[in-house]
């Protein structure tokens, strides 16, 4: 699988704090879109600082020191544009704009963002999507709060793929979802990612997703990396944060 | 010693409410200028623009005429007993149309609408913030500030001097109607005295004044519903506070321009 058009997203040595507390600290690591799909899963406690993570890469917080650069630029200004264009986020709560029919979040970036297409087209595409992760298109036409929690989190996986991204993120994509609808939606994504040949960076406390999904396991505590190592070595590692975080798991 | 400390807190205390305030003035200047900037270069985003206006402008017509009405006539009722004192009771319809069109109008227009519509979009955007739908519009490359608050701001300045336009004439039928049924005014002789001494610039000060209030009540909405913290109860603290400043601001600056426009 090579140049399936995207770059790297590179972070180098980030630090955040937020009201006055240190919430990353000396974060650094690269997911490479370009040569190989990656699937970067990080692991860790509540509060150990993931979503954060997370939102320095979206631009939402704004880390002290560091760097986060995508194809080896500072993602700023007409590299946020395409960086932002290249990727697909689900937010934890699925975060759908509960004023919108399904489809319309779906195809909200088609909409309002930078490339409009027509209406009618946007719908067709967005029904198309919501069919690839399940849902019927009658649910097109409903309102986010007449779903289920398992069918919004679908509906939020569609407006993510809605323009095929290449990088996918996934911040808690199980939370809140009882274990069959989880495993079927740690499923899905899989299925995403390989159809789409994304790479794919997952924010979870959920140890069958990072079964699932995962490629490379970064676990994080207090705001560091303190293992980092490929998902199979997970079961046999003698760290004792990660035999700690299985254990509770 | 132990008065020192305590003095030092209460400095403390000031200067953190000092920063806040100083804070708060910035970003909503900064929410300001971004929205005008933005609602002035595009893309322009049509439907959520037409949908605040049927929000902000047909929906607030029922409760804006209701109270028009009923502050017309007792107006009319109180200027009469009022001028009764001094025979001077033909200046009812005058002082009911001067006072309809330079202040009752245009201030309980902005209150009745601040009420609905700073609340409102503090409590909408404030649930977007909790939700991570703000976050989301984000990651979709559409900035929450163009595609939330310029459409609220540009239907307020239009829609409040068009309500408050409905808001004088309804108010000055209210006064007409009590003066004609019980004020023993014949319907030519009011409509007379209403004509002959309203100008127009009472009626513009009063939509100048109209375009101000719709400029604080869209923005307090969305200031507050931008910096909504905590969940629900969150949401309930900004939606109180988007109805307060933003009353008061609208009060304040009813005096300012009051002074500016008429202070010779």
């Amino acid at each position: 699988m090579s140049g399936n058009g995207a770059g790297k997203l590179s972070i180098d040595r980030i630090k955040l704090s937020l009201d006055n507390q240190l919430i990353l600290n000396d974060i650094s690591f690269d997911l490479n879109t370009t040569d190989n799909t990656d699937s970067i899963t990080i692991i860790g406690r509540s509060g150990a600082g993931k979503s954060a993570l997370l939102k320095c890469i979206l631009g939402i917080y704004y880390p002290f020191s560091g760097s986060i650069k995508f194809n080896n630029q500072p993602i700023l200004k007409r590299n946020k544009e395409i960086f932002f264009n290249k990727l697909g986020m689900v937010f934890q709560n699925s975060a759908l704009f509960d004023s919108l029919s399904v489809w319309e979040n779906v195809g909200f970036k088609y909409l309002y963002g930078p490339n409009k297409m027509p209406k009618k087209n946007i719908k067709k595409l967005a029904e198309e999507k919501l069919e690839r992760v399940g849902l019927s298109i009658r649910s097109a036409n409903q309102f986010p709060i007449e779903l289920s929690g398992g069918m919004q989190k679908r509906a939020a996986i569609a407006r993510a793929i809605m323009t095929e991204p290449k990088i996918l993120f996934f911040d808690e994509p199980t939370a809140g979802l009882d274990p069959i609808t989880a495993r079927k939606i740690n499923y899905l994504i899989k299925d995403l990612i390989s159809d789409s040949k994304a790479s794919a960076l997952t924010i979870t406390h959920d140890i069958n997703t990072v079964n699932t999904i995962a490629d490379r396991v970064f676990l994080m505590n207090e705001g560091k990396f303190v293992w980092i190592g490929c998902r199979k070595n997970m079961k046999t590692s003698s760290d004792e944060y990660i035999k700690d975080f299985l254990n509770t798991e | 010693m132990k008065l020192l400390i305590y003095l030092i807190k209460i400095i403390q205390k000031l200067g953190r409410k000092a920063e806040y305030f100083c804070v708060s003035i910035g970003q909503l200047l900064k929410v300001s200028l971004v929205s005008l900037s933005e609602a002035l270069t595009p893309p322009f985003y049509a439907e959520p623009f037409l949908k605040q206006l049927i929000s902000v402008g047909f929906n607030s017509l029922p409760v804006v005429g209701v109270t028009a009405l009923f502050t017309g006539a007792a107006l009319a009722l109180q200027i009469f007993s009022g001028g009764s004192r001094f025979n001077a009771e033909t200046v009812v319809p005058s002082i009911v149309a001067i006072g309809m069109t330079r202040e009752l109008g245009p201030v309980l227009c902005g209150l009745i609408v601040a009420g609905r519509l700073s609340s409102s979009i503090a409590a909408e955007i404030g649930s977007m913030k909790v939700t991570e739908q703000l976050d989301a519009l984000k990651s979709l490359s559409v900035s929450p500030i163009r595609y939330l608050v310029t459409p609220r701001l540009a239907s307020s300045v239009i829609c409040l001097p068009i309500l408050t336009l409905i808001s004088d004439i309804i108010g000055i039928l209210g006064g007409l109607a009590i003066g004609i049924t019980s004020l023993q005014f014949s319907l030519l002789v009011y409509t007379e005295y209403t004509i002959k001494f309203l100008e127009m610039s009472d009626i513009y000060s009063g939509l100048i004044k109209s375009v101000a209030f719709g400029i604080i009540i869209s923005l307090s909405g969305c200031y507050f519903g931008f910096t909504s913290k905590g969940g629900a109860a969150g949401v309930g603290k900004s939606t109180t506070s988007a109805v307060i400043t933003a009353s008061m601001l609208i009060l304040a600056s009813n005096y300012l321009l009051t002074a500016f426009m008429f202070q010779k």
